[in-house]
């Protein structure tokens, strides 16, 4: 006789969308289900977690929440759960909790998957379900920002792991076996010291991972009594413990580190992996760099490029400002240049002499949006001689700039690129550069010329990058000619204050009347403020970071450097979201705003901000052109 | 040797080892050495089958056994793939059975002999602690039935979960109430099951009601906290 139980197969065909499927289907699908008792109270779903099977309440009732801890659904007796973490990476989404003592049943996933395939209204029923569940979550998101809302030490799942700095590799192995951990904080007593109080402050001396056992000690064939000293990372990038999932990823991002300890007042409260925020959103900028540097062709990063519009529509719907934009987007760039290169390097052979590839303008502060042309360049060693390696760097550079605009950062009108032999100089050679425009500032060479003014190391030596930034800020500082034909410079493209009384639009290529957010907006306004850091000596590249070095100098009076830091972030997001809708309805993004469609408070926004660009003109003009107290 | 009927041994300990070491058939040798035998296995990791028979009757010794079902699972998960049910041949089938059970003489002729069924269903229980809801009907008719085809006693511990659940209502009364002899509420599958939320099923199934035993179960190990226990301490 068959082990059929009835009773199963008819509450299943009771309930939609089974009861439509046919018979045998149902048999089958009844005949592989598993059953499990929770008590009221239990956690049945984790967030996060790995899930294989569809849930189907049988009796009793459970409460699904947001990842945020809020209530969003409560489940009854025939209803099903479960299906958002299946359909979407096999891990759960809304974490689900028995509200009374339930008996739950578990369709398995491929079962599920296949008769989503095979019959296509049952599909449409989760499909539809689905859909509509996204949006709201979209739309949810968008209101509370679950980014910024969410601490990085909720989404850790254990407690970390020490090890002595005495250790050796063997136990280190062991420990992080036994305790299945992917790293272990190291203490060091000899680094200890005591704080304002006398008390012992233990401050982790490094970290050593999973890739640290693989690439420092057997790679190098090192003994298993090597203690942890020798092969740890020290130098500890770490987060605040009250930080937010963002702001781990976004040091992650910076760093290319997969392991970030939790510091609270000087101790190691967790360590957050890699891993642990891809589970927390499988969607993000991370995964994608991972992608991108897992890329075996020109091809395949063509293909994947395709991929970053949408990551930065993400971004926008779950609230995060525009520096994390600007950041996540620049490291996705920085991350193709990264990639080309070691593909040119296969394909050409290691360099002859070790160079340095710089990024400039927007990516190299970090506010990389859509729609931008590459600016890279190229720093060579001194021991570079152009008839013997000339051709090598030639080949090198034109590899990049060409994968570079197949991926859709498009080849620069100004020729400012790595391929342009003007562009690619030794280390002295780019002092030389940089000196002849800071010590013979002519208004009109510079012009051109600001765009290296952003620079920063992406791959091979970047300390040369760092070593050209400090020469370039250590001669500009004080240099009054040079800032002020760099402040007249600024205060060529003003704002569209004419905007509100008559519209002061421009035609765009499609004979559109509209205002081009870049030029009249956030590119003056970056200008402004790059003139200030270089006056103050600010090492920084990124806008956000200017203002902060500037903040302590005099030389903006009170109070502006926040209006301006406002105005800046007004501009981007209001950029960000003209580029986002265009994503969204299937247009090309672009950096214009067609003003017809603000909204009036959109417009007062607006006008706000081209105020304090205009009057952070007016300042500059007075501060450096005139002759003043500098 | 051979326990006569509703006989109980007074140490399992005691009897078990006596099993393995006389001249059992092969399937009864091999089913008492078995995991669920050792002392410190715990609910929580524990294999369990329910087990569930129909019969003509109640008495095992004039009464046939008509189906066997059984499920096996774990404290965590029962796995319905992994179920079974059999009817067997037998000769007494009455009418009123036929409406109890639902099963009639013509699934009745085409069904195996007892002794094949038999064959079949001890292997599925090796290596599993059996689960039961009150356990003199299993444990007679499989005890008198092997005796009748071997010549070997069929005994082993159980897990009632109709026991469990009387020791937990009687834990629960109040001293008054033990004073006065108050009768337990209903200890029949339904009304337990319907006390843990469970859903109602079909009667008289023995598939449905192996499933219902080996649910209860769960929920009894959830509610009473049972996971840390040794196996052991739940025997009957």
């Amino acid at each position: 006789m068959s082990t059929e139980i009835q009773d199963i197969i008819t509450f299943v065909s009771a309930h939609e969308p089974f009861g439509d499927l046919p018979e045998d289907e149902i048999s089958r699908l009844c005949g592989e289900i598993e059953v499990s008792y929770f008590q009221a109270g239990t956690q049945i779903l984790h967030f996060g977690a790995g899930i294989d099977s569809l849930f189907m309440i049988r009796s009793g009732s459970v409460e699904v929440f947001r990842r945020t801890g809020e209530l969003y659904n409560r489940l009854e007796p025939g209803h099903v759960f479960g299906q958002m973490g299946i359909l979407m990476n096999g891990h759960v989404r809304y974490p689900v909790r028995a509200l009374e003592d339930s008996l739950i049943y578990r369709i398995p996933g491929e079962i599920f998957l296949d008769l989503c395939e095979k019959y296509g209204e049952f599909g449409d029923y989760f499909e539809v379900n689905e859909h509509s569940t996204l949006q709201q979550v979209v739309l949810h998101q968008a209101d509370d920002n679950d980014m910024t809302t969410v601490r990085v030490r909720d989404i850790v799942q254990r407690e970390p792991v020490y090890l002595d700095a005495d250790a050796t590799v063997h136990e280190c192995a062991q420990k992080m076996t036994e305790q299945r951990v992917s790293s272990v904080v190291v203490f060091d007593q000899v680094g200890d010291h005591e704080d304002r109080d006398g008390d012992a402050v233990h401050l982790p001396a490094g970290i050593v991972t999973d890739r640290d056992l693989r690439m420092r000690v057997i790679a190098e064939a090192l003994p298993y009594d090597t203690p942890l000293r020798d092969i740890m990372s020290t130098d500890l990038i770490t987060v605040g413990h009250d930080a937010y999932v963002y702001e781990a990823m976004l040091l992650m991002l910076r760093h290319n580190v997969h392991h970030l300890p939790l510091v609270r007042r000087h101790q190691v409260t967790a360590v957050v992996a890699l891993s642990d925020i891809v589970r927390h959103d499988s969607q993000n900028s991370l995964l994608l760099v991972r992608g991108i540097l897992a890329q075996e062709s020109v091809d395949g990063l063509i293909e994947l490029s395709s991929q970053v519009a949408s990551v930065m529509a993400r971004m926008y719907r779950e609230g995060a400002n525009s520096h994390m934009i600007g950041t996540a987007m620049s490291v996705i760039g920085r991350s193709f240049k990264q990639r080309l290169l070691q593909l040119a390097e296969e394909s050409l052979g290691p360099p002859p002499v070790p160079y340095c590839f710089l990024a400039l303008g927007s990516m190299a502060r970090e506010e990389q949006l859509l729609v931008t042309d590459q600016d890279n360049a190229l720093i060579l060693s001194p021991d570079y001689r152009e008839d013997e390696h000339g051709e090598y760097f030639k080949a090198l550079a034109d590899f990049v700039c060409d994968g570079l605009n197949a991926c859709g950062y498009t080849y620069c009108d100004g020729g400012i690129m790595a391929s342009n032999p003007k562009y690619r100089l030794t280390l002295q050679g780019w002092k030389q550069q940089f000196s002849d425009w800071i010590e013979n500032p002519d208004p009109q060479a510079l012009l051109n010329a600001s765009i290296f003014f952003d620079l920063s190391g992406v791959d091979g030596k970047i300390a040369w990058a760092e070593q050209l930034t400090r020469f370039i800020v250590n001669k500009s500082k004080k240099n009054k000619p040079f800032l002020a034909a760099l402040a007249r410079n600024a205060l060529n493209r003003t704002p569209p204050l004419g905007f509100f009384k008559d519209f002061v639009v421009e035609k765009d290529g499609r004979q559109r009347y509209s205002l081009n957010l870049k030029r009249r907006g956030t590119a003056p306004m970056v200008d402004v403020i790059r003139v200030h850091a270089l006056a103050e000596g600010s090492l920084a590249q990124n806008s956000f970071d200017r203002l902060e070095d500037i903040a302590d100098s005099d030389l903006l009076p009170k109070g502006k450097r926040d209006e301006l830091s406002d105005a800046l972030e007004y501009l981007s997001m209001v950029r960000i979201r003209q580029q986002v809708i265009a994503i969204e309805s299937g247009e090309e993004a672009d950096n214009t705003l067609e003003p017809e469609k603000l909204s009036g408070k959109e417009r007062r926004g607006l006008k706000e901000a081209f105020q304090v660009l205009s009057s952070a003109q007016k300042f500059l003009k007075f501060r450096y052109t005139a002759n003043t107290r500098m | 040797m051979l326990y006569p009927y509703q006989t109980l041994p007074d140490d399992w300990d005691d009897f078990l080892f006596e099993q393995v070491s006389e001249q059992q058939p092969p399937a009864l040798q091999a089913f008492y050495q078995q995991p669920w035998v050792e002392p410190d296995l715990l609910v929580g990791d524990a294999e369990f089958v329910a087990v569930d028979i129909e019969t003509t009757g109640l008495n095992a010794e004039q009464d046939d056994i008509i189906s066997i079902g059984l499920v096996p699972f774990t404290a965590q998960r029962i796995t319905l793939a992994k179920a079974r049910h059999w009817l067997v041949r037998t000769r007494n089938l009455t009418s009123e059975s036929v409406v109890v059970h639902r099963i009639t003489h013509s699934d009745i002729a085409q069904a195996p002999p007892l002794r094949a069924v038999l064959s079949e269903v001890i292997p599925c229980l090796q290596g599993r602690q059996v689960v039961v809801h009150y356990r003199y009907m299993e444990r007679e008719f499989f005890r008198q039935s092997v005796a009748g085809l071997h010549e070997s006693t069929w005994l082993f511990p159980v897990i009632d979960t109709l026991e469990l659940e009387a020791a937990h209502l009687r834990q629960k009364q109040s001293i008054v109430s033990r004073l006065f002899k108050q009768t337990l509420p209903s200890l029949r599958l339904p009304n337990v099951r319907e006390r843990y939320n469970l859903p109602a099923y079909e009667n008289h199934n023995a598939l449905t009601d192996a499933l219902a035993t080996a649910e209860l179960l769960q929920a009894q190990v959830a509610k009473q906290n049972l996971v840390d226990k040794p196996v052991r301490s739940l025997w009957y």
